[in-house]
């Protein structure tokens, strides 16, 4: 393979030409004298040779370009052309087929990279939101509705994402007034009063009993129009002695079951049809027909658990709809007391990820860089904290304590971080790398460190914020108390002196 | 351990309330990121995992158990402060 442009077969130092390449040459020639007017491209704007070609393509495969032309071929050519390959012949069929024009290696390089990226996407979000070791249909769908909203704030095209951004940016202003401070910190204060935490963890626990007796399909099964009137209540019962006979036979379906499954399958249907009329929407017939069967498998274990656990499937689904909107309200409040933090986190770090430039990170890219990028990347630390070493003097005794609950939050994210880094900060990464800079190899360096350096930098963030932010809360806090003649916050330690 | 006025003023430069912001939060994050390296390599494995577990346990109280497992923290950060508040007066550039 040749090292430069310059040397590549098609140039006048080339060596002679391999047999190989003299049948491309050949092809070139009947291509120029086919296309009369037209120029064969395919090597001459890259002085590229074959197998050029498929270690480019190779790194597009790998890394993927979102924009090829000419002059990003040429810079990622040489960067990546170490690259393995494993396609070449499929790649030279269809390159050949193509008739080697440069439109036609564009395009497939385009072609390929649009799939790559969507597959590198996809592998993204996999590996971001894992399943559980054998995950029940509920772990399924409620990981499959995670990634479907992770998916949708990455694929948002670059005019949406800054919009998105601007948006953000706004948020991020308005949060930090004061006055919303102090909102926050009365449903704080709400919120513990009433125990918000506690009771939804206990409705929860109702809820996942209750799920696990009527085969974890539930929540689920809660979302299916089934209305506990008469004639559902025959068919779920119909159905479930036809499930229950079919289980103790232990032999196939039978031509009863069969039919007891279709008439339910068709009195759904019914049922999705009625409520998608309300809604002032129809479903074709193959729409019904396909919610019918999706459906079906949820419904029948639902139904041969509770033949086995025992109970009445209405009631047992007006329960847990009923434990359902009580955990509603309960986690609406928690939501409230709790608006500044979980679902900023992960947007803030992949806007963050995102909004770099790869020359950015290589210079001064280490392991405790990429973990203040992403577990850090708001500098909601940074703007207190510089607050705090700015105005020490006008601050009170209250702001000592808010300042230092504001420290121990971002502790708790640390470790919720140092807990779940690995998919997280990887899956950032990676899509940084595969977005931003395909040649970039942040996520190649992100594999290379071994658990224990990410894990012994993630500790090192915590001890520094830990240390400055306990100090800086004592020295607050003391002049506080200095001024206010009343005791100081910390019962453990009295402030010493005065810096 | 104070970025005050005496300290802008001495930077021999003129900054504005945003610069002076901006420099504020690179000093706190440059001496998060040095205290943080230094208490790193004098704390065992087995004190980090207490650390951490302190953490979960949702304490306030760090103080104690930093001033039981690091001591002297506290002298460390006013050095550490002093020192990048040099830095940063010999050359206030480094963190605008």
């Amino acid at each position: 393979m040749p090292e430069t442009a310059a040397e590549s077969p098609s140039a006048e130092t080339a060596q002679p030409l391999t047999t190989e390449q003299q049948a491309i040459q050949q092809q070139r020639d009947q291509w120029t004298e086919a296309n009369p007017g037209t120029s064969y491209r395919g090597s001459e704007w890259l002085n590229l040779g074959p197998e050029d070609i498929v270690h480019i393509q190779a790194a597009a495969e790998r890394y993927g370009f979102d924009d090829v032309d000419r002059k990003s071929v040429e810079a990622t050519y040489s960067k990546l052309k170490e690259l393995g390959t494993g396609r070449e012949t499929e790649l030279r069929a269809k390159y050949e087929a193509e008739g080697y024009s440069g439109e036609a290696f564009e395009k497939l390089i385009k072609d390929k990279t649009a799939q790559t990226v969507e597959e590198s996407r996809i592998g993204l979000i996999e590996r971001a939101l894992p399943y559980p070791e054998n995950p029940k249909r509920r772990d399924i769908r409620k990981i499959n509705k995670k990634r479907a909203n992770l998916s949708a704030m990455l694929t948002k095209s670059p005019d949406d994402f800054a919009t998105m951004q601007a948006e953000w940016s706004l948020y991020e202003d308005v949060q930090h007034t004061a006055e919303l401070d102090r909102l926050h910190g009365e449903a704080l204060k709400d919120d513990k009063g009433l125990k918000a935490g506690h009771e939804r963890a206990r409705i929860k626990s109702e809820m996942a009993e209750l799920d696990d007796k009527n085969g974890g399909v539930l929540e689920f099964v809660a979302d299916l129009p089934i209305e506990g009137d008469e004639r559902t209540a025959e068919v779920l019962e119909t159905f479930q002695e036809k499930a229950r006979r079919h289980q103790e036979d232990e032999d196939l379906l039978d031509a009863d079951s069969l039919q007891a499954l279709n008439d339910f399958k068709w009195r759904l249907g019914e049922l999705w049809a009625q409520q998608s009329a309300t809604a002032g929407s129809r479903l074709t017939d193959e729409q019904i027909k396909t919610k019918g069967d999706e459906a079906a498998p949820y419904i029948e274990d639902w139904l041969a658990a509770i033949a086995e656990n025992g109970g009445d499937p209405l009631a047992e689904l007006a329960s847990y709809k009923n434990k359902e909107r009580a955990f509603e309200n309960w986690d609406k409040r928690r939501r409230q007391a709790a608006e500044y933090l979980a679902p900023v986190i992960m947007m803030r770090s992949v806007r963050n990820l995102m909004s770099r430039q790869p020359e950015s990170f290589a210079p001064e890219f280490s392991a405790s860089a990429t973990v203040k990028a992403v577990l850090d990347p708001n500098l909601i630390g940074e703007k207190n904290g510089a607050s705090a070493l700015r105005s020490q003097d006008s601050l009170s005794a209250e702001d000592a304590k808010v300042y230092k609950s504001g420290i121990l939050g971002q502790l708790e994210t640390a470790r919720n971080y140092s807990r779940h880094q690995g998919n997280f900060m990887k899956g950032a990464l990676w899509f940084n790398a595969i977005t931003v800079g395909a040649y970039n190899s942040l996520s190649d360096y992100w594999d290379r460190l071994s658990e224990e350096e990410k894990k012994r930098e993630l500790r090192k963030k915590m001890a520094g914020k830990a240390a400055v932010g306990t100090v800086l809360a004592k020295r607050i806090a003391a002049k506080a108390a200095q001024k206010a003649k009343s005791g100081g916050l910390f019962a453990t330690k009295p402030a010493k002196e005065e810096p | 351990m104070q970025l005050d006025d005496a300290f802008y003023a001495g930077l021999g430069r003129e900054l504005s309330e945003d610069q002076k912001q901006s420099m504020a939060r690179k000093i706190y994050s440059q001496l998060e990121e040095r205290v943080g390296e230094k208490l790193g390599s004098q704390l065992s494995a087995e004190q980090f995992e207490e650390f951490e577990s302190l953490i979960d346990r949702g304490t306030d109280d760090l103080d104690t158990w930093l001033q039981a497992n690091a001591p002297g923290y506290e002298q460390l950060t006013e050095e550490v402060f002093g020192q990048i508040k040099q830095e940063a007066a010999a050359d206030p550039s480094r963190y605008l």
